[in-house]
């Protein structure tokens, strides 16, 4: 209640700048009305705005700028930023999502960037391109987070399992872990972004492409992926969980693998060892045990369409500056939970967040999950989730379902 | 309407006797401009408000049905004429027919099953006994409460693995069903809720309904020696005619447009089991941005309620004319 109040003021108090800055005349001792950026609510704390601000207010120190947030719920962003532009009121900067970069470039949303003295070979490559649209670069990422599979060591190691690289791996490892009480693996089965970006990496180890959900790959991946659930090695309660359900079953002994997000790490690794758990982490499963390929998460900065001119050059010096201060983006991203996309940044964050060792190796072999179908991503992952679900319950057969997505999908593609 | 107006054009004669044998004339004459111009007046704010909050909507629904209007077009302002591409791609979706049959399940089963135990529940209180009124007002809350907090209540209720609901069954040897989270049973569960929440709606109309039939009526039909459900089938249920209609009517058109109970509880799965209409409707608009296709979905929904409407309006006028 407080945070929707809080939320609720913010952007009460943002569109009460965005009225009074249309009306102001420009040519103030300092640059005149200050620049919006729209940023995402997260659930997490309400400090995350308060480091925002502190970022923007020192990013463009000469600039004499000044930068207002406008916050929205991380879903509805994409949305917001559409509406905001079309009425007139276009953000300056945009903190997205980086599924969402693709649809706001190419609702033309966004106003490309120079990268000045930054090397793109310095970034991850998988999240440096998420910026990307159609060859032009709109912005650069924030941070990164991802899924990586936690597992209760001393239940492993009693029986003999290594952690698991390949679909046999975890497959075996979950019927023999799996007992009267315990699942053997729990994965994320809410549909939603989730469920998709899980199930991507298990596609693109066997080949498939986002673009063709009715491939022998996705078919293949997708009744692995669901197998869990139909086998009874995971619980079917997971149809409803997200990463938070996972780490409780876990540390309650209820569970023995799980695949998820790296934001619940700190907390899992935190109540594990007060119920006297160790907790081994290790990469997503592959279909041949090969290193996989896996989606990320995390925001890119972007420069939207009411940038222009001097304020442009503005932004443009605050996205460069996110990375070029390293130290400050090591701290910027050890606050966020993420690991930095800029790679001289990354080994002081490693330092106090060891735990995201395993996410830093599996970024560098990442895709992001606009590159194949870009703006058409929307529709999939929603069509994906279902027939992932249909697949679990038993209600239709891996082909039929995977066939029924892509035809839904299909028909939303512009 | 013209029957009306026939009707309103007889009177008018008859009143006058000796009217003239324009018609039409002596009703002018009847109405100078000036009582016409103020009988205007009134009408304008309710034509204004139908306009603003009824008409444009649904007639920008209608336009979006045939243009090819995304995200972009929100910025750009430009969209194309697609003609019934929307329409046609929105029924091919496999999407379409589950949710379609969803709907039609999802409205019947809960207008039927709250009607019976709505009346059920109305006969059952009209006799008055200690604590009845409360009783009955408690009934009513589910009705009251906002379907968020009511639905996240039954979340709860149908938890997996061990909900309160898994937990009682487990009593009698029941093992933990899957409610929500099952294709088999996720359906169910949404409709079970839906008519929790209008049984009350049901039981206050039938109530009233009950509370309006003359006692004489059954008094004299017991001393004529009617039994119990002879009485019911002939007094009871032809008096609740017109109260019945319009529950149905009007739990068909709730029924319909239902959207936060399946949202707050399913999301339209898992894998689309129970996905309505509605949400699929929503889903098509706000997650795919595919507003075209999220507005084709949204005019069936209109088509049958205005169906829906059409046929009462007809019935009632024929009983009122009757």
């Amino acid at each position: 209640m407080k945070k929707t109040l809080l939320i609720g003021a913010t952007i009460a108090a943002s569109a009460t700048v965005l009225a009074s800055c249309s009306s102001d005349s420009p040519g103030e001792a300092s640059k005149g009305e200050p620049l919006t950026v729209l940023t995402y609510a997260q659930n997490a704390t309400d400090d995350q705005l308060t480091m925002y601000q502190e970022f923007f207010d020192g990013c463009t120190a000469d600039g004499g700028y000044a930068f207002k947030q406008l916050q929205v719920p991380a879903d509805q962003l994409l949305n917001k930023a559409v509406q905001l532009t079309a009425s007139g009121d276009a953000p300056d900067v945009i903190v997205a999502d980086n599924q969402m970069i693709a649809g706001l470039a190419k609702s033309e949303v966004l106003t490309p960037i120079e990268l000045g003295s930054l090397d793109p070979d310095d970034f991850v490559q998988g999240p440096f391109k998420s910026g990307q649209y159609e060859g032009e670069q709109y912005g650069l990422p924030v941070g990164n987070n991802g899924e990586v599979i936690v597992y209760n060591k001393q239940l492993l190691d009693d029986a003999g399992l290594s952690a698991p690289e390949s679909w046999a791996d975890l497959s075996h490892a979950a019927q023999v872990l799996t007992t009267d009480g315990r699942y053997g693996f729990g994965q994320t089965f809410a549909a939603g972004e989730t469920l998709s970006w899980n199930y991507w990496a298990q596609l693109w180890s066997a080949g498939g492409s986002i673009a063709e959900l009715d491939s022998s790959a996705a078919v293949e991946s997708a009744e692995f992926w669901a197998s869990f659930l139909v086998d009874g090695t995971a619980p079917q309660a997971s149809l409803q969980w997200q990463s938070d359900n996972l780490i409780n079953e876990l540390v309650e002994g209820r569970l023995a693998m799980a695949q998820v997000g790296t934001w619940t790490l700190n907390a899992l690794l935190d109540t594990a060892d007060e119920a006297g758990i160790e907790i081994g982490i290790t990469t997503q499963v592959s279909k041949d045990g090969e290193a996989p390929i896996v989606p990320f998460g995390g925001e890119v900065m972007v420069a939207g369409v009411g940038a222009t001119g001097e304020a442009l050059t503005a932004v443009n010096d605050c996205i460069i500056s996110w990375s070029s201060d390293t130290e400050g983006l090591a701290e910027r991203d050890e606050f966020l939970g993420y690991l930095p996309s800029y790679i001289p940044a990354q080994a002081a964050v490693l330092e106090s967040a060891p735990h995201l060792e395993v996410l830093a190796e599996q970024l560098k072999n990442s895709r992001g999950r606009t590159e194949e179908v870009g703006a058409n991503y929307q529709s999939r992952t929603v069509a994906l989730s279902a027939a992932l679900q249909q697949i679990a319950t038993g209600a239709e057969s891996p082909e039929d379902a995977m066939a029924a997505a892509q035809s839904s999908a299909a028909s939303g593609d512009k | 309407m013209k029957r009306e107006t026939l009707m309103d054009v007889e009177a008018a004669s008859r009143s006058r006797t000796r009217a003239p044998g324009n018609l039409v004339g002596a009703r002018r004459r009847q109405l100078p401009t000036r009582v016409v111009a103020g009988r205007l007046v009134f009408l304008l704010p309710v034509t204004v408000f139908l306009l603003l909050m009824f008409a444009y909507p649904m007639a920008f629904n209608f336009w979006l049905t045939f243009q090819s209007y995304d995200l972009a077009s929100l910025v750009t302002g430009a969209s194309e004429f697609v003609g019934l591409d929307n329409i046609v791609t929105a029924i091919n979706d496999p999407g379409f027919a589950g949710a379609a049959v969803n709907t039609a399940v999802f409205t019947v089963v809960s207008l039927v099953v709250q009607f019976v135990i709505g009346l059920g529940l109305a006969l059952f209180f009209y006799n008055r006994f200690p604590l009845s009124t409360t009783i009955r007002a408690l009934l009513v809350l589910p009705w009251l409460v906002p379907s968020i907090v009511a639905t996240t209540a039954w979340r709860f209720i149908f938890q997996d693995p061990n909900g309160f609901l898994n937990q009682l069954l487990g009593h009698f040897g029941v093992p933990p069903v899957h409610w929500l989270t099952s294709s088999d049973t996720a359906l169910l569960s949404i409709i079970i809720v839906n008519i929790w929440i209008g049984i009350a709606f049901n039981l206050v109309l039938l109530h009233s309904g009950l509370q309006s039939i003359p006692t004489e009526r059954y008094e004299a039909a017991q001393i004529d020696g009617a039994g119990y459900w002879q009485r019911f089938w002939y007094i009871t249920v032809p008096a609740l005619g017109p109260v019945t209609a319009v529950l149905l009517v009007l739990g068909f058109v709730y029924t319909l447009k239902q959207f936060d109970l399946v949202w707050t509880l399913t999301q339209g799965g898992p894998g689309n089991s129970s996905q309505l209409l509605s949400t699929w409707s929503y889903t098509l608009s706000f997650n795919n941005n595919n507003f075209g296709q999220g507005a084709a979905v949204a005019d069936f929904l209109f088509v049958a309620s205005g169906i829906v409407i059409v046929f009462y309006t007809l019935v009632q006028r024929r009983q009122n004319n009757a």
